[in-house]
């Protein structure tokens, strides 16, 4: 029943190698997503809510750090939205200039 | 999480392989384009909220700031291509 079989045994069959391969690279790929999120977030929150950085971080300080940290997340998702949508109509419009009909 | 479970690709056969390539490919794609993302945003961001922070909520100028500021930098990079392919030719 267990496609994915258990993370204590090594993988025996084709589809369990393969199933805990792919596995194993998603779970690294959101990681490094969510570090270099964590970086940019820190850096530019940083910037844009600590003018003069105190003996401690003061409540509006830390008011705005969270208001950052959502305002840039939303950013980023309306970022990732148009440059997807973008780049794939520029791809459509290459493969209409080449003639070809293939998709992605 | 557990990274020391070692898979033995030797027991993959050929129609798994081939599956993994894909995989792999559009795995590969995802992550450049996030990469891509996280440059992106990190410049518009720097453009686009100037005044000072006072809610976690995108508003909407903001919001169109951001899909312009992606629109004209992709406009900027296919123009700089173009450039250098008219130089190439030259």
């Amino acid at each position: 029943m267990s496609f994915f079989g258990s993370s204590s045994s090594t993988p025996s069959s084709s589809a369990e190698v393969k199933a805990a391969i792919i596995q194993q690279l998603q779970q690294e790929q959101a990681i490094t997503n969510a570090r270099a999120l964590v970086d940019r977030i820190n850096e530019n929150c940083f910037e844009a809510c600590i003018q003069t950085p105190g003996s401690s971080t003061s409540s509006a300080e830390n008011t705005c750090l969270s208001n950052c940290m959502n305002k840039y997340i939303s950013m980023w998702n309306t970022t990732h939205r148009t440059y997807v949508k973008r780049m794939s109509n520029e791809q459509k419009t290459n493969a209409a200039l080449a003639g070809s009909g293939s998709g992605l | 999480m557990d990274a020391s479970t070692q898979a033995d690709v030797s027991k993959l056969n050929d129609a798994d392989k081939k599956e993994l390539q894909q995989v792999l490919v559009a795995e590969s794609q995802k992550a450049n384009i996030q990469q891509a993302v996280h440059n992106l945003n990190e410049i518009c961001f720097k453009k686009c909220v100037t005044g000072k922070i006072t809610s976690g909520a995108l508003d909407r100028s903001e919001e169109t700031c951001a899909q312009n500021c992606v629109e004209r930098w992709v406009d900027s990079q296919m123009s700089v291509l173009k450039q250098l392919g008219s130089m190439r030719s030259q």
